[in-house]
């Protein structure tokens, strides 16, 4: 029942990922948003206060806050201080390199600031092989840093064939630091569609995945790996595709894609510069078809309604083109199991 | 009380709730949204639960709700809201005053 009410959108995102710069001192070989240097036009502080002025409007219940670095911003706590002001979440995604006792101390003052840490491997050789070179042990010391100030704290994986290998390991840092373990999917989006065929996991670590993430409940995976839910019970979240229904993506110049893995024209949905945020989602066309859309390859599978088709991104950018099926979708084979 | 004896609820027919503030509530073509931001967790909410939740929160108690339920399916509507305000409770969403 939820996949319908949902499908057709909501009057307002549940969250929202805002990319509030391109700049990023480091260079992950799989950023989904190919940053590095700012962008001379990014929104200013006046533009994003109007932003979340918006956002409280239509009781956006919390934003993810990405980049590019987010610390990097001079007027980044002038944004967070604000968007806790009008009661909005604020979740913050960082590399952790640029986290000082004084910004810990900052963010340890501001009620509804989560805060997650990237870390794509266990030790330095994983990591570093994709975030660049000393970018582990930075990690680790904005991790105690943050522990130390009580922050909510989560650490976030990108989940990849060469990590996966360390799944009980990077629970168990988690705990050392008193975080939530996230674990994300890999998305040939930006820098991700060079390193796709090498990094992403492979049928059996999905499987095996599947029944790790059911073992392990109190991971957190931002329903990244719903696709695999046509291996059996569905795994916690919404287990369906929210791009422009339920979550969007406004980049650091204003422009309003329907997730932040597709960040391509077909998926611009406009800017916040030109039209209020509401009115974009609310009436964009692009938001208006991805409301109807369905993944028409897949009506026809028993397991449609385990994951309406999986991750559009993730078809698209593969495949090449729409209605085609989530290219790690583990249903066919499952299928086959289950009828043997 | 007869209602919320019935049901096997918790609620407090005379006593006076409020929204939790680790919730937040969005009202949508379907009813609403609740969202409980400590664990992340949606909640959806039918258009009675939401009119009833309203009340609530507006400082009727849950007796008083449910005497605006009137007619031949007021038994079995009252049943489901005192129901559905348990379970509001248990989850944590209203909290009593």
């Amino acid at each position: 029942m939820n996949y319908e009410l949902l499908r057709q959108g909501l009057e307002a995102p549940i969250c929202l990922t805002w990319e509030i710069t391109y700049g990023c001192n480091l260079h992950c070989t799989h950023c989904l948003s190919s940053s590095g240097k700012r962008a001379d036009n990014e929104l200013s502080l006046e533009e994003s206060k109007h932003l979340l002025d918006e956002f409280a409007e239509m009781q956006v219940f919390y934003i993810n806050i990405g980049g590019g670095e987010p610390f990097i911003r001079p007027d980044f706590f002038n944004i967070a201080e604000y968007s806790v002001q009008k009661g909005i979440g604020f979740h913050v995604s960082t590399n952790g390199t640029l986290l000082s006792e004084k910004s810990v101390r900052r963010i340890a003052a501001l009620p509804g600031l989560r805060v997650q840490v990237s870390l794509d491997g266990v030790d330095e050789a994983t990591n570093d092989a994709i975030r660049g070179r000393g970018s582990y042990r930075k990690a680790m010391q904005a991790l105690a840093l943050l522990q130390r100030h009580s922050i909510d704290l989560s650490i976030n994986c990108v989940l990849t064939r060469f990590s996966f290998l360390q799944l009980d390991a990077l629970y168990e840092l988690a705990r050392t630091y008193g975080a939530r373990l996230r674990l994300s999917r890999l998305r040939p989006s930006g820098r991700g569609k060079e390193r796709w065929d090498l990094l992403h996991p492979t049928r059996e670590q999905n499987v095996h995945l599947y029944y790790w993430l059911r073992e392990h409940p109190e991971v957190v995976t931002g329903d990244s790996f719903f696709f695999l839910s046509a291996l059996g019970p569905q795994l916690d979240g919404l287990g369906m595709c929210g791009a422009g229904r339920v979550t969007c993506c406004i980049t650091p110049t204003g422009d309003v894609y329907a997730c932040p893995f597709l960040l391509s024209p077909q998926f611009w949905a406009g800017n916040v510069r030109e039209q209020p945020f509401s009115v974009i989602w609310r009436d964009s066309p692009v938001f208006q078809q991805l409301r109807q859309y369905e993944v028409e390859a897949c009506q026809s599978c028993l397991l449609f309604h385990s994951c309406h088709g999986g991750c559009i991104a993730a078809s698209f950018y593969v495949t090449g083109a729409l209605g085609n099926p989530d290219p790690e979708c583990v249903a066919i084979t499952s299928l086959n199991e289950r009828t043997a | 009380m007869q209602a919320a004896w019935q049901a096997g609820v918790i609620v407090q027919l005379d006593h006076r709730y409020r929204l939790s503030p680790k919730v937040k509530l969005r009202r949508e073509r379907f009813g609403a949204l609740l969202y409980e931001w400590e664990r992340g967790h949606l909640y959806f909410l039918s258009p009675p639960l939401v009119a009833a939740l309203s009340e609530l929160i507006q400082g009727k108690t849950p007796g008083e709700v449910l005497e605006t339920s009137s007619g031949e399916s007021a038994l079995n509507g009252s049943s489901k809201v005192v129901k559905a305000l348990e379970k509001l409770e248990r989850i944590g969403v209203i909290d009593e005053l």
